[in-house]
């Protein structure tokens, strides 16, 4: 009996040894680059009998495995959207897969063209979902750097249903300091304001409400500024001027202003300035 | 009745006695214990593998289940010339169809719970509370089961065990594929194809319509109406296939 389950173990071991030989012949990545067989993620959803989540949580596996491999030897992705268009083929609605897929071929695979139609694929396949558009509109303002795509589809996102403020945020602060659109901006800070849930995000925004509000100030001071020199041929001396030639009906106080810091409008070298900016 | 339930009974406890259930049983719970320690190699995603994981192994326990011992559940009877017990006593043959059909769903049905209970049990363990959400998945996994239940007693009916078998996959295989045969025909312009594929599409199972996985891993929403067609569509399927296998059992000559 000894004898007999020995040779069992023996058999197995050669067994083992083998498969353990035979695997040496291939790198790791190779195993993985059997997916780039499959002519479509259509096809691999066919063949997976109805098993197709199951299926995909396995394509992520072996696509992670696939990422840190990669990342650790020749840092080629050469693969990668071709998995991640698999995966989310066999599961249209696994979000991480489209956020961190467009985030790490955007960032490791230099390949923002194919993170872009990745998270296209996303926002099609669930239209209320925030964080696609959320990812699509990071990507193309922090790695970019097109603005005025990343504030649309931050704003986009934050128009969806389930979204945080995370996106609006970011929308508010594109269009007052990337974009200079400080209606836009002040608009979506008044909102954040309103709806904060805490007294630290209504801090944050009330600083960005009085910053933008103080320049709009100025830019319509220095607009009136403009108005009064065309017509009286010589600029104001002071705000009070303005005021009292009934360019303005009265100075706009400055939104700094504090019971124990007092802030206020003044015209330095023919332009409007505030002292809160001095400080 | 009585009738009915004596030989629910006797298959119920001639499947559970069968050595590939223990073996299956086994090997089922322990991939989904094994869905748990997946966590470093899921990168954020172990909470959406450990549901897929487990309500996939408990669909695939009772789909193999179904292959291996409804395929046979006939054919022993018959090697094993029981059959000509049964047939002697008052029982109609229809009966001798429900019974064996009904002995076999209730095992499945039965062990499939246990599966979603263990299952419920290892998401307690792993994140603090159940999702009871995902327990949808069990009654539409029966009824796939029980349609393709009817389609291997239909074949056990007048074919062979392997052949009865190898349809039973093949129905399988062309149940899950049907949306895309609906795509095909959609898209070919060959008129005779287009009808011929509508044809299949409408006539063959679509055990998609039972595949609620996806709808329950991501919280979508669950259409009551939709939900209702595809519970009524399944028990009709079935009513229809045990119809026509007890109308061709009752024509077969045993010798």
């Amino acid at each position: 009996m000894v004898k007999k389950i020995l040779v069992i173990i023996l058999l197995l071991l050669i067994v083992a040894s083998l498969a353990y030989r035979i695997d040496l012949n291939k790198t790791r990545h190779e195993l993985i680059g059997e997916l780039m067989y499959f002519p479509s993620g259509f096809v691999v959803r066919t063949l997976s009998l109805g098993f197709y989540v199951p299926l995909a949580d396995f394509v992520w596996l072996r696509f992670i495995q696939y990422y840190g491999e990669h990342r650790m030897t020749d840092a080629r992705f050469d693969l990668m959207y071709h998995i991640l268009d698999i995966l989310t083929t066999l599961d249209p609605y696994f979000v991480h897969a489209y956020t961190l897929g467009a985030l790490m071929l955007t960032h490791d695979a230099n390949r923002p063209d194919q993170a872009m139609m990745l998270l296209k694929k996303g926002m099609e396949a669930d239209y209320n979902e925030w964080r696609t558009p959320f990812i699509y509109g990071f990507i193309h303002y922090v790695f970019l750097k097109k603005h005025k795509i990343a504030f649309s589809y931050m704003r986009i996102s934050a128009q969806k249903p389930t979204a945080p403020d995370m996106p609006k945020r970011w929308a508010a602060h594109m269009a007052y300091r990337k974009l200079g659109d400080l209606r836009t901006s002040l608009a979506l800070w008044l909102d954040l304001y309103n709806n904060a849930k805490n007294p630290e995000e209504r801090a944050i925004a009330e600083l960005y409400i009085k910053e933008i509000r103080m320049k709009l100030d100025i830019e319509f001071l220095n607009k009136k500024i403009e108005e009064f020199s065309a017509k009286l041929k010589r600029p104001p001396f002071s705000l009070n001027e303005l005021s009292h030639y009934g360019f303005i009906d009265s100075i706009p106080s400055e939104p700094h202003s504090t019971d124990t810091h007092k802030h206020y409008y003044y015209i330095k070298d023919g332009v409007v300035k505030s002292t809160w900016e001095k400080k | 009745m009585n009738r009915v339930l004596a030989i629910v009974e006797n298959t119920f406890k001639e499947s559970l006695r069968q050595r590939i259930m223990l073996l299956l049983i086994i090997f089922s719970i322990l991939l989904i214990f094994i869905s748990m320690f997946l966590e470093p190699f899921a990168l954020g995603e172990s909470p959406k593998l450990l549901r897929d994981f487990g309500m996939a192994v408990s669909s695939l326990f009772g789909i193999l289940v179904v292959i291996i011992i409804g395929s046979t559940l006939i054919h022993k009877d018959i090697e094993k010339r029981t059959i000509y017990t049964v047939i002697a006593k008052p029982v109609r043959r229809s009966e001798i169809i429900l019974g064996k059909f009904l002995g076999l769903l209730f095992l499945i049905a039965l062990l499939e719970s246990a599966m979603a209970i263990i299952h419920q049990i290892v998401i307690f363990i792993y994140e603090g509370k159940f999702d009871i959400h995902i327990l949808l998945n069990l009654p539409f996994s029966l009824i796939e089961i029980m349609v393709l239940l009817g389609i291997l007693l239909l074949f056990s009916s007048f074919s062979s065990t392997t052949l009865t078998s190898i349809m039973g996959v093949i129905f399988y295989v062309i149940g899950h594929a049907s949306p895309d045969l609906k795509l095909f025909a959609d898209a070919t312009k060959t008129p005779a194809l287009k009808y011929i594929a509508y044809g299949f599409y409408y006539i063959l199972p679509n055990l998609e319509n039972f595949n609620l996985r996806l709808e329950l891993v991501h919280k979508l929403p669950i259409f009551a109406d939709q939900t209702l067609f595809s519970v009524c569509y399944g028990f009709i399927y079935t009513v229809f296939l045990l119809y026509l296998t007890a109308l061709i059992f009752e024509q077969r000559e045993f010798k």
